[in-house]
Parts: structure tokens; C-alpha cells; sequence
């Protein structure tokens, strides 16, 4: 792909040589990401098989708001800006290693907020349905990968339940003083 | 009334279903090799991905069960394929020496007695039974001559089974590399929900045929109806036809009946027994096996025969409604991902 095209004109042997080191590369960053903790060389070459890298010039969205959800992205390069065009707002911003869109890797809802490319960005998708067939073929990898998910999605809910019970609690007092 | 998009989409298909049809019918063998490959892969699919869950690499669980598919396919051809075979022979050896030549103008005779007011004299069965008869063998033999040309097709066809099993994967994520960014997501969901439907409505229609081929074939014998394998088959394979399917497979059996016993006397509990299996189909196996949203309306189901007649002859009459069942699934899930991402209103 797009890889082979930045390498020096080389002979067979560098390229060999150069696949290597991205495929190294590629296995440290999946590595690096929360969901795929715990997971075995060889699993982790199992887990990357049934990635869909995808390239994105700066400014092209990834996904839209309102669009079904399908999967989640890990960014392998650039910056993506996770915004919210119904209130014309950025909620945050990513980078290399993190990840957005796990939401959909359990449920079929419309996007709550769109990714866009904040610069040339190289991303790993990281869909559903290749979810259940690595549940159906690899479930040993499949199951780690999914407790993962629900550990970060726990995680978040238990966050978000703390806020929720902090800003009632504010309201509370704002509205009995 | 029809958006102009959605008058482009369906001028779109249809100019695709035309040029498919048409690539189709001009290399009509390679396309064949490459449908039944399919067809098995989505068969054996599943087992496949079984076996990988038992930690086996994918590229021995292929051809473990592609053995096993290819053992099993010769186990069923060398018990099945002699007894068809004799089957065949005793019926034409009855009709031609046996007690049928004394039988078949008594019934000949009945017949013109019965429709006298169409003012028939000479229906000269013998002799039309015979060469239809003559001409099943005829075509078994044909069949057999071919050995060489049908040999090179299963090979080829086993080949490309493995490679489908074994690396669908791979081809499906290098078709969905070549799509742009903004299509990505909605393709890469289409194709896997055509992908999960057309196993379920593949796996299903040939699970009912099955069903329905073990059913009659038993339920003949307990009839004791000579050439029950042969009618089990018969119908098994008509089965692939909704409404003719059945009905035909019917009259074949009451018309072995009525040639190897010279009577009409069992035509009924024929006509009964197809009837209850038609029954058992409709409330029980169809709904277990064939999802409800495939099935399709009687005037496709007649246009796809004519086509498939038009184009392939009785074969094409045959596979006219499975590939009009899988169009309807691909068509389906295609316009409904369109819509979920918006492409369409």
C-alpha cells in the first residue's frame, strides 16, 4: 500500500526487510492499545488479519453523525477530530494509539458524533461483524478482545455515572439553597 | 412516485443484471465452475470455521472438509449412482418386455373410454413411453460418455472451493480495500450482510430439498411404489422449483405407478402422500429452514423459469429460482444498507 510507495527504490530483500519492520510496527501499536492487552504475539498477527487499514487526506471525515455504527478505529497515524455537527462543537482530540467509535462494536445506533481527518491520517477499522467472526474461528482471542471492550465501556459508564450524580447533586443545591 | 435517484439505482441494476446475464450465457462453463464453488463454500463454510475454533489452521480445516465433502459426494454417487442406474433399466426393460406391454393399451384403452367426447382413438402410449424411457437412458449415457469433460469441471471446481474456503477472507477484504473512504463503512456492511443471507437462504433451500428428497423417498417406499429412490430424487431436485417443483415430481411418481402397475390404483395415495409432504414442507421445514423474507412472488418465480429456460435450457429451468432467490438477496440487502446510510430516501 500506500507504505511501499514512501520506501527508497530498493531491491526484494529491503522490501522484504521493510515489511518486516512495519509488520513490527504495526504489532507494537496494537499492542499499545487497551483492547488487545493481553493478547499474544501470534494473536495480536490473528487480530491485525482482520483489520481494514484505511488512509484519509486531511478534512475527510471517517464517519458521519447520524450514520449506523458499524465498528471502531485505532489510529495508527495523524490526528482525527472527534466532532458534533449538530452543536457545531470538537469533543476532543486523537492520536496515534488511541481509538474512538467502540460504541458500535456492540450496538447498531446511529453515530452520536462524526470522526474527521484532522491532518493525512492512516487508520485500523475494526468492525462487528469481524468481531463475531473472530468470536466464531479464534473464540479464545475473540472473548479477551470483548472483555476488553466491556471493561472500557464499564469503565466509562461508571465515569459517567459519577458526573451524572455530581451535577445533580449541583443542581440540587442550585435549586434548594 | 420514484425519486430520480432511485429511478437511476434501478436503471443501474437492471443494465448490471443485463450485463451479467450476458457475461453469463457467453462464458457460461467458467462462470459455472466459479457459482458451484461458491455454492460449496458457503455449504462448508461454517464447518470450516468450526474447525478453526478447535485452533486448526484454516488452510487444513479446508481441505479436511473439502475431503470429507469430496468422500462423502463418492460414498452417495457409488451406492446411489448403481441403484439409480438399475432402477432406470428395470423401468425401461418393464415397459418394453414386461407385463406392461399387455397393460399399457388396457389403460390406453381406459383413457380413450374416459375422454371419448374429445374424440381420441390412438393415444399409441406404448410406443411415446418407450422413447421418453429410451431417452432418460439415452441422456444417462450421454451423461457417463462425458466422464472426461465432467471429471476436468469437478476438479476445477474442487480447486476453487478450497481457495474460496480458505482465502474468502482475504478476497473480501481486498474488494473492500478498493472502495473509497466515503462508501467504506456502507459497503463493507452490505457485503457482509449479503454474505451471512446468502448462506442462510443457500444452506436452507438445499437443507428443504433434502428434507423433502428423504421424505418422499420414504414415504414411497411405505407405498411400496417401485423406483422409490429415483422418485425421491426426482423430487428432491424439483424441489429447487416452487409450485411446478412438487406437482411435477407428483406426476412422475404416479406415472412409474401407473406404467410398472397398469393401474391407476395407487395414483391417489400418491397424490396423498405428496400432498401431506407438501403440508409437512410449507409448516415445518420450510419455516426452519428458508428465511420468510426470501420468499418470492409467484410472477418472478415464472419470469426467472422462462428466463432461465430461455438461456439454459432445463438446467437454466431448474437453478432459475435459486439465482432469482439470491438476486432478491443481494437486491434487498443492497437497497436496505443504501438506505441505512442515507444514499438512498
Amino acid at each position: 500500500m500506500s507504505d511501499q510507495n514512501e520506501q527508497p527504490e530498493s531491491s526484494f530483500l529491503w522490501s522484504n526487510f521493510f515489511q518486516r519492520d512495519r509488520e513490527k510496527d504495526i504489532l507494537t501499536l496494537l499492542r499499545g492499545v487497551p483492547i488487545f492487552e493481553g493478547l499474544g504475539r501470534g494473536q495480536l498477527r490473528a487480530v491485525e488479519r482482520i483489520l481494514h487499514r484505511r488512509k484519509y487526506h486531511a478534512g475527510e471525515y471517517i464517519f458521519r453523525e447520524g450514520d449506523p455504527g458499524l465498528g471502531m478505529y485505532i489510529i495508527e497515524e495523524g490526528e482525527v477530530s472527534i466532532v458534533s455537527e449538530s452543536r457545531s462543537t470538537e469533543i476532543s482530540r486523537l492520536g496515534k494509539g488511541e481509538f474512538f467509535g467502540e460504541m458500535s462494536m456492540f450496538n447498531d445506533r446511529p453515530r452520536t458524533a462524526s470522526a474527521l481527518a484532522y491532518e493525512d491520517t492512516k487508520v485500523f477499522g475494526f468492525f462487528q461483524p469481524d468481531l463475531l467472526g473472530l468470536l466464531e474461528t479464534r473464540p479464545s482471542i475473540g472473548t479477551k478482545v470483548v472483555m476488553m471492550l466491556s471493561r472500557i465501556l464499564a469503565e466509562r459508564l461508571y465515569k459517567a455515572g459519577i458526573e451524572n450524580a455530581r451535577l445533580r447533586s449541583e443542581l440540587f443545591l442550585k435549586e434548594h439553597p | 412516485m420514484m425519486t430520480n435517484t432511485k429511478l437511476l439505482i434501478v436503471l443501474l441494476v437492471l443494465l448490471l443484471a443485463a450485463l451479467l446475464a450476458m457475461t453469463v450465457y457467453s462464458i457460461g462453463a467458467i462462470v459455472a465452475i466459479f457459482l458451484v464453488a461458491m455454492l460449496f463454500s458457503f455449504i462448508i463454510s461454517p464447518m470450516v470455521d468450526w474447525l478453526e475454533s478447535r485452533s486448526m489452521p484454516r488452510a487444513l480445516a479446508s481441505t479436511i472438509m473439502l475431503l470429507v465433502a469430496l468422500g462423502a459426494f463418492i460414498v452417495v454417487v457409488y451406492f446411489l449412482a448403481p441403484l439409480i442406474f438399475d432402477q432406470v433399466l428395470v423401468l425401461q426393460e418393464r415397459v418394453s418386455f414386461g407385463e406392461m406391454r399387455k397393460s399399457i393399451p388396457r389403460l390406453e384403452k381406459e383413457v380413450v373410454r374416459y375422454f371419448s367426447f374429445l374424440g381420441v382413438k390412438h393415444l399409441h402410449l406404448t410406443t411415446k413411453i418407450e422413447d421418453f424411457i429410451g431417452g432418460l437412458f439415452d441422456n444417462i449415457l450421454n451423461i457417463a460418455s462425458s466422464v472426461v469433460g465432467l471429471m476436468i469441471f469437478v476438479v476445477m471446481t474442487l480447486i476453487s472451493t478450497f481457495f474460496l474456503l480458505k482465502d474468502g477472507r482475504k478476497l473480501k477484504k481486498g474488494m473492500i480495500e478498493i472502495v473509497p473512504n466515503q462508501f467504506f463503512e456502507m459497503a463493507l456492511s452490505i457485503l457482509h450482510k449479503i454474505d451471512w443471507s446468502l448462506g442462510a437462504y443457500l444452506r436452507g433451500i438445499l437443507m428443504d430439498a433434502l428434507v423433502i428428497g428423504l421424505l418422499t423417498t420414504f414415504g414411497m417406499w411405505l407405498l411400496d411404489i417401485p423406483n422409490f429412490i429415483l422418485i425421491g430424487l426426482v423430487a428432491m431436485i424439483a424441489n429447487l422449483v416452487p409450485y411446478l417443483g412438487p406437482p411435477t415430481a407428483a406426476l412422475v411418481a404416479s406415472s412409474i405407478s401407473v406404467i410398472t402397475l397398469g393401474t391407476f390404483g395407487q395414483v391417489p395415495i400418491i397424490l396423498a402422500t405428496f400432498t401431506l409432504i407438501r403440508l409437512l414442507d410449507d409448516s415445518i421445514v420450510q419455516p426452519l429452514t428458508i428465511s420468510q423474507s426470501v420468499k418470492l412472488h409467484p410472477l418472478t418465480i415464472i419470469f426467472a423459469i422462462l428466463i432461465g429456460g430461455q438461456l439454459f435450457g432445463i438446467l437454466g429451468m431448474l437453478f432459475a429460482v435459486p439465482v432469482a432467490g439470491v438476486a432478491k438477496v443481494v437486491a434487498s440487502e443492497l437497497y436496505f444498507g443504501l438506505k441505512r446510510y442515507r444514499a438512498v430516501y
